[in-house]
């Protein structure tokens, strides 16, 4: 008896990385994905949006009454300069654009979904990035603010602690990094394996339920974690 | 055969990554130039614009209590001048009622004075008149009894007889 066929499966569910571009570079066979363009997309489209700011705010003065998108700006600028010093507390200002920019890249990553992009923080390629920069961020706060004390703490309080704290240091990265990929990445499969399993009918309406969690609140939520948990690191090495 | 994939540690990984990192770089000093050190800016520039101005309404007040109190103080020394000048006035009228009130008086005394004096005058005269006419009519009558040659009884007579008719208040008067 062979296979039977399901009549309710359309097309194969798709949440894969797929390859546009093949390069070969020292021998090794690279793709240019579907994330490498999704990635440049989104960073074209917040540097435009930079740019458009940039055009509004040259002109503005400080007796002007700014306008939605000034106020929207200022705002957001604001809650994020509040955030960061919350916990970051006097040295907030250096960090600030640094965490703002991986603000933006990670909000607008994570809701590219909505539009019809693989998110790219569904790679881990993007993630492990992210996570390995503070990484070396922590370490360079680390290192500047302890010097050779940075290195003793992981023998403290007792010396035989220091696999435990190596693994602690060493964990940070990739939990950070995986925490964002697996979330996007099971907001991607779910949402693959819906349109691609779903009978027609059940691609009306649904699916935007589904997108409102997986792509609006887990994404938002999941930007928030990583930029606050950036910042608590590196507060960490600040004392 | 196209690449179709989740997740895999290989350079395809380090590839994406290096992708990113490029992208990263850009947005952070894109955005740094582009969007959050101006917005910065402008809020700063609003900052100082409002620190500004508070401090001026500060000043603008404390020198507007100051001229209030300036301007209290000169109005009081001012109402103080008048009540002075009033005072000096009030003195100097005073004074000058009282040299008025003495000249009328030395005037009346003088006038009455005067006027004693000519009633004086007036009494002196008349009581000369009075005596110069008596002498007269003595004549008159000294030459009618001469003229007559009478006796001395009549003589006498008539001289009573005039002398009772003038009355003795006329001539004592």
């Amino acid at each position: 008896m062979g296979m039977m066929k399901i009549p309710m499966i359309v097309h194969e569910p798709d949440f894969m990385i797929h390859g546009v571009l093949k390069m070969n570079i020292f021998g090794q066979e690279l793709w240019i994905t579907d994330t490498t363009i999704g990635s440049w997309i989104i960073t074209a489209v917040l540097l435009l949006i930079g740019v458009y700011a940039r055009g509004k705010l040259k002109t503005a003065t400080a007796s002007d009454v700014p306008g939605a998108f000034q106020s929207a700006l200022e705002m957001g600028l604001e809650a994020l300069e509040n955030m960061a010093q919350g916990i970051l507390g006097g040295n907030a200002r250096k960090f600030v654009n640094y965490i703002g920019t991986i603000f933006l890249f990670i909000l607008f990553c994570n809701l590219s979904g909505l539009f019809g992009l693989r998110a790219p923080t569904a790679d881990y390629g993007v993630t492990f990035l992210l996570g390995m920069f503070t990484f070396f961020i922590v370490n360079y706060q680390g290192l500047k603010n302890r010097g050779f004390g940075h290195f003793t703490s992981l023998f403290q309080p007792i010396p035989i602690l220091f696999p435990i704290n190596l693994i602690g240091e060493v964990a940070n990265p990739i939990s950070i990094s995986l925490r964002l990929f697996a979330n996007l990445l099971s907001g991607v499969i779910i949402m693959g394996l819906w349109y691609g399993m779903m009978p027609w009918f059940a691609k009306i309406g649904i699916p935007a339920a589904l997108h409102v969690y997986c792509d609006l609140f887990s994404g938002c939520i999941q930007t928030y974690v990583f930029c606050m948990l950036t910042m608590v690191y590196i507060s960490d090495k600040m004392e | 055969m196209g690449l179709d994939r989740l997740i895999g540690f290989d350079a395809q990984l380090l590839f994406e990554s290096f992708w990113t990192a490029i992208n990263i770089f850009i947005l952070f000093f894109g955005l740094s130039y582009l969007l959050f050190n101006p917005v910065r800016n402008v809020l700063e520039k609003r900052r100082q614009k409002i620190a500004g101005e508070l401090a001026e309404a500060a000043d603008d007040k404390k020198s507007a209590a100051a001229m209030k109190a300036e301007y209290e103080a000169k109005l009081k020394e001012v109402s103080k001048e008048a009540d002075g000048i009033l005072e000096e006035a009030r003195r100097k009228a005073k004074i000058r009622e009282a040299e008025i009130v003495e000249e009328a008086r030395a005037e009346a005394a003088r006038i009455i004075e005067r006027a004693g004096r000519e009633i004086e005058l007036e009494k002196k005269k008349a009581l000369d008149d009075m005596k110069q006419e008596i002498i007269s009519i003595a004549s008159v009558m000294a030459g009618k009894v001469v003229a007559a040659s009478i006796d001395t009884t009549v003589q006498d007579a008539l001289i009573d007889e005039t002398l009772k008719e003038m009355g003795e208040s006329t001539w004592q008067s």
